[in-house]
């Protein structure tokens, strides 16, 4: 009984170790996301003016409207990835929760057993 | 949050959890801070830049003479690797809102820091508050 008490915990670990990669890639998304966010606010300022990207160490000349539509499209996968991932952890914290109250469950039923 | 209904032992935990919130959070408005003193400084070398001799880094213990020949034009670097040619007002601009933004930022992390800082002042005074309780209860 306690060795199965044991597996209920150590799954549990398994799912705030994912749950914590999840929060953590999420997070690095916001930040792309702002960033990202930015550059694409900049690019409707610009009117005239050549844009450049920094590709390696060249600064290679782009269209306008292309830059425009490349931040776009990454900000359109950002916001994909980063939804995908919020719903990844809503399950998560669903399962931990129900694993936690497996847990205190099997803990109370082993409890008067165990003296 | 009920903190009156948590034992001393809680209290210290959720003490700790802030004390950490707040060092972050003071990270984080150093870090704004930084990147704002350095566009100020870019917006001041903008403003400095004429058609004059200058000595150009090739690497980092070699320099070549040379002459700026177009003082009105600047090459900003936007985001993300992209880089736009602007104007010197641009440019100037560009500094400034660049600048107001990280403000803005900086108000708001120093309004949050402000208020963990209250919160944490609470907690101590019912941590104080409840060791005397015991203590008195010991007598």
């Amino acid at each position: 009984m306690a060795q199965a008490l044991g597996k209920e915990v150590s799954d549990l670990r398994k799912i705030q170790k994912e749950l914590a990669r999840i929060e953590s890639m999420i997070q690095d998304y916001v930040l792309k996301k702002h960033e990202n966010e930015m550059v694409r606010d900049e690019l409707q300022i610009v009117t005239d003016g050549n844009v450049y990207k920094l590709i390696g160490p060249a600064l290679i000349p782009q269209k306008l409207d292309e830059a425009r539509g490349n931040v776009d499209k990454r900000l359109e996968f950002i916001n994909k990835e980063i939804t995908r991932l919020d719903k990844l952890k809503a399950d998560f914290l669903k399962k931990n929760e129900e694993k936690q109250e497996k847990i205190m469950k099997m803990q109370k039923d082993l409890g008067p057993r165990g003296k | 949050m009920e903190l009156e209904s948590l034992n001393p032992q809680q209290l210290g935990i959720v003490k700790e959890q802030l004390d950490e919130e707040v060092e972050g959070l003071t990270n984080s408005f150093a870090n704004l801070r930084h990147a704002v003193t350095k566009y100020k400084a870019s917006k001041i070398a903008l403003e400095n830049i004429d058609q004059r001799e200058i000595l150009v880094p090739l690497t980092a213990s070699l320099y070549v003479p040379g002459r700026i020949i177009n003082p009105n034009q600047f090459m900003v670097e936007i985001g993300t690797g992209y880089y736009v040619e602007k104007t010197r007002a641009q440019s100037s601009e560009f500094c400034t809102r660049k600048m107001n933004m990280l403000m803005e930022n900086m108000d708001k992390i120093s309004k949050m820091i402000n208020q963990k800082k209250r919160y944490l002042d609470l907690v101590q005074e019912i941590m104080r508050k409840k060791i005397q309780e015991f203590q008195a209860s010991q007598r």
